[in-house]
């Protein structure tokens, strides 16, 4: 308690009471992200406004033998932000300031603390957007994007956050800032942009990010596709891929997904259908014109009963709406839900969802299915009662056999929520002894003492200790 | 040197990991071999001899182990856009078997010189992160490997990513072996991203570019199916290529649209291959590759001239809207002056926004940061060396500090 007195005084020197929570009724707000199912109350919540706030916080750390973890908006799925033991959080929604838009070297410079879609409001008058769009993006920060190497739907053609990201500053764990990449992309020496991207806040702090901006395409075409089996969209999306053709977006929902959507949304999802397929192609008219054409032609021979082209802004922000807060919407469905991250080659995706359901079933959990189905993103989201003896531990059995099921049929454990403390004991079923060891090395390079955000990503041999439900939560 | 003969990958793990301090030495860029040796380490990006990279040339002792026995497709999905093969491959082998489905991998496209009966291994090319004249469209090697496996120095094998096109399942390690020339493992096979090869490819001239950064940009805005555009000052004269991609229609648009014109039979660089030979600078002496901030095209011309007088390269080359240039040196240049040279380059190239980094120079030029990385940047890249290759079997990252 010494420890944390001397610590917290220094952290109240520096940043003053306002910035510095230490009260618990406050702290509570910080003891886990959008991954409910485990929670730790942090020591203290320090809010740095500057790089050099965010370094001396490092700093006082380190001398204090205190371990620290970095916190965007807390919208992570994978428990990232989760306090280590009698450690503290640095919370960076205070650096919130988008530095740049360069529009003529198409590129902007922000704080980590900017919410993704501030970024691509504040592009448009530019005719410049931020390509990556989680689901969240109303809400999570490009620094949680950075750490998390975030995708959204429409990743499939534009890829994830690290193809996007230019150059980053980064506090280490010692509190040295260090500079990587280049305003160019295409830096010579080791990619260190690379491999921060991606590294869930185990590498340092990220302070500030330069990242691509692309021109807002010229036209746009969605359509929803809708299928009586799930079986039967899926084989449209392969088909669809090849005949060369890479839409923007792929998203799929089922029949749970989209009865959840119709009864708190009413976006127009057709009730009684077994899976809806959303369709985005963008570019030039030229090109995406005989492509829709094409892809309705695939779709309907694939079984579809209805293909449906939105015909306007308003249609088409419609069938988005119903895609983006489909997991709220399905939220609602339960006391909690869990939503899962696995992925598979898009070939297998009708046998994982088949899987799932037959996993579902065994433990008597709802499971709906809402997918980057394009990319093998899969997304089996868990309706569950924590209230109901025994269910969360069966919530646990059904994500990790879901996860298992997902690398055994060829796939990886997750396609953008991260490893985080959720998924870091089936790190092993995906990599071998020399695989973590070089993860290890690189680790220790940038926290030799590993007291940025320790317990992450690696497995630790023990279970995860399950929460004690303190509220009903769900992420809308 | 002694040649060995084809090797398989638990050979090659065997010999490195083996008892005797043996150092693997893939040769990268456009040379077919991959050489183990027991002293320094090189990765050569040109015609054997014409670039020495740091270890090259001290190195003794040299057993050469060609790794062409490593060459195999592994697998190819095209209905998953993926394919995993070994990177001993020839990039033109690798082209037309992925054209056979109707993909490609972008980087080096088969309208590139770079593959088309190029002797370039796959893993040459990785190591050295050479991008092809489509980065506008299409970025740079990052963007396309994801995963790969790696001979560590211990002869043990660490892979990283899979073949499923999303995965953020532990650090992207593949990343950090893209460009690392080699420094810290043989890169053995990697899961490649692929794309649908377009209907119809071209690649066209603008004569009499007088104000480049504008006429891209006015193309740029208007041409949508521009792939690349390569603007290339060379023998006294300048000119705009434009590479164009997409359905016909499209492409004969933008033709039409941007105001190029088809080649000349006879124009010299009359083909993208052409085009890319001198992008490569096969024939220089000194060649460095920079980047500036992707508008600076014309400022970087004027720029050079202006702060290197009488020893402004002869040729240079820059793919307009990425920021990315090669200046060439096509006259011998004193080895002696190399090293100033470079600094020159690279302080007006951070000027402009960027960087510079040596690509190629003259076998005895002492050049005292090939990458020119800096500060903390400069201390984890060698920190990672140490900690990936503790034993120093491959070559130096060549990063000592450029002191500015
Ligand atoms: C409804 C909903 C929908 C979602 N949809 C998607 C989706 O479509 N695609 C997708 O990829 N994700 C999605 N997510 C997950 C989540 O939004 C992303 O992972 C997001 O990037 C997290 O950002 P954040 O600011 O909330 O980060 P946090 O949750 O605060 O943190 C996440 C991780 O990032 C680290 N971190 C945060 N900031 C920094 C920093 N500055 N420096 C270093 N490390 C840092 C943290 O330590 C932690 O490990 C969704 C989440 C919800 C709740």
């Amino acid at each position: 308690m010494r420890l944390a007195a001397t610590l917290f005084a220094a952290l109240r020197d520096l940043l003053g009471d306002e910035r510095l929570v230490t009260e618990f009724q406050d702290l509570i707000t910080y003891e886990c992200d959008g991954h409910t199912l485990e929670t730790a109350v942090p020591l203290a919540v320090a809010l740095p406004e500057t790089t050099g706030e965010v370094s001396e916080v490092v700093r006082l750390c380190r001398l204090h033998g205190v371990p620290f973890v970095a916190r965007g908006t807390g919208t992570g799925l994978s428990g990232g932000t989760l306090s280590p033991p009698g450690g503290i959080v640095i919370a960076l929604t205070r650096m919130n300031r988008i530095l740049e838009i360069d529009a003529p070297n198409r590129r902007a410079r922000v704080q980590p603390g900017v919410v993704n879609a501030h970024l691509s409001v504040a592009s448009q008058p530019y005719g410049l957007l931020y390509a990556p769009d989680p689901s969240s993006q109303g809400a999570c920060s490009m620094g949680g994007n950075v750490a998390e190497n975030s995708g959204g739907p429409h990743t499939l053609k534009y890829g994830v956050t690290t193809n996007h990201v230019l150059a980053l500053e980064l506090v280490l764990a010692d509190g040295n800032v260090v500079r990587t990449g280049s305003g160019i992309g295409d830096a010579p020496g080791y990619d260190l942009t690379g491999v921060v991207v991606g590294s869930e806040g185990t590498f340092g702090i990220v302070t500030e990010i330069t990242v691509k901006l692309l021109p807002i395409p010229a036209s746009v075409s969605t359509l929803l596709a809708v299928y009586d089996a799930v079986d039967d969209a899926c084989a449209a999306v392969s088909a669809v891929i090849a005949a060369g053709i890479v839409p923007a977006a792929l998203e799929l929902i089922d029949r749970l997904g989209i009865e959840a959507v119709e009864s708190h949304l009413k976006v127009g999802y057709p009730l009684g259908a077994d899976a809806v397929l959303l369709i985005e192609l963008e570019g030039d008219p030229l090109e995406i014109e005989p492509a829709r054409v094409d892809i309705e032609r695939i779709c309907r021979a694939h079984g579809a009963r209805d293909v449906r082209l939105a015909a306007d802004e308003e249609q088409r922000r419609l069938l988005w709406k119903g895609r983006k807060q489909a997991l709220g919407a399905l939220g609602k469905l339960a006391p909690a839900y869990y939503t899962l991250d696995g992925v598979v080659p898009r070939a297998r995706v009708p046998e994982a969802i088949r899987r799932i359901g037959a996993i579902g079933r065994r433990l008597g959990l709802r499971i709906a299915n809402v997918c980057h189905v394009g990319d093998g993103n899969m997304h089996p989201l868990i309706l569950f009662d924590p209230q109901a003896p025994g269910e969360i531990e069966r919530v646990h059995q059904a994500g990790e056999e879901i996860l298992g099921m997902c690398i055994a049929l060829g796939g990886a454990l997750s396609g953008e929520h991260g490893i985080g403390i959720e998924k870091r004991e089936l790190m092993p079923l995906l990599f071998s002894d020399e695989d973590l060891d070089q993860m290890r090395r690189l680790r220790r390079v940038f926290d030799p003492e590993e007291q940025c955000n320790p317990g992450k990503i690696f497995p630790t041999g023990r279970p995860s200790e399950p929460a004690l439900p303190r509220q009903v939560r769900g992420w809308v | 040197m002694t040649p060995h003969p084809p090797i398989t990958r638990g050979e090659l793990a065997a010999l490195v990991g083996g008892s005797s301090p043996t150092t693997l030495t893939p040769v990268g860029g456009r040379s077919r071999r991959c050489t183990v040796q027991h002293q320094g380490v090189t990765i050569r990006c040109g015609a054997p001899g014409t670039t020495p990279l740091p270890g090259e040339g001290s190195a003794t002792g040299r057993l050469e182990v060609e790794l062409s026995g490593l060459d195999r497709m592994v697998e190819h999905r095209p209905e998953e856009l993926v394919a995993t093969v070994e990177c001993g491959i020839s990039l033109s082998g690798l082209q037309r078997a992925l054209a056979a489905h109707g993909q490609c991998w972008p980087i080096a496209p088969p309208c590139s010189g770079l593959a088309e009966g190029s002797p370039s291994t796959l893993g040459g090319t990785l190591a050295a992160n050479v991008c092809g004249l489509e980065r506008l469209r299409f970025g740079t090697a990052r963007d396309w490997v994801i995963g790969a496996t790696l001979l560590r120095g211990d002869g043990s094998f660490a892979r990283a990513g899979a073949p499923v096109v999303k995965n953020v399942s532990g650090y992207d390690l593949t990343k950090l072996y893209l460009g690392a020339w080699g420094s810290l493992g043989v890169l053995v096979e990697v899961h490649l991203k692929l794309t649908p090869i377009p209907p119809v490819r071209t690649c066209v001239v603008v004569d009499r570019s007088t104000t480049p950064d504008m006429d891209f940009n006015r193309i740029r805005a208007t041409a949508a199916s521009l792939s690349g555009a390569c603007l290339v000052d060379h023998e006294g004269t300048s000119r705009l290529y434009l590479l164009l991609a997409g359905v016909e229609t499209a492409v004969a648009r933008d033709l039409e649209r941007s105001g190029a014109r088809t080649f000349d039979p006879g124009d010299p660089l009359g083909s993208p291959g052409a085009l890319d030979a001198i992008r490569a600078g096969t024939d220089t002496h000194l060649s460095l590759r920079i980047g500036t901030d992707p508008a600076q095209a014309t400022r970087l011309r004027s720029a050079l001239d202006h702060q290197l007088g009488r020893e402004t390269p002869e040729r240079v080359v820059s793919l307009l809207g990425t920021g990315i240039s090669w200046l060439g040196w096509t006259r011998p240049v004193e080895p002696s002056q190399c090293s100033g040279l470079v600094q020159r380059v690279r302080s007006l190239a951070r000027d402009l926004g960027g960087f510079a980094t040596v690509e190629r120079a003259p076998m005895e030029a002492e050049i005292l940061s090939w990458w020119g990385t800096r500060g903390h940047a400069a201390r984890l890249t060698r920190a990672i060396k140490l900690a990936l290759d503790p034993e120093n079997r491959f070559p130096p990252p060549p990063v000592d500090d450029d002191g500015d």
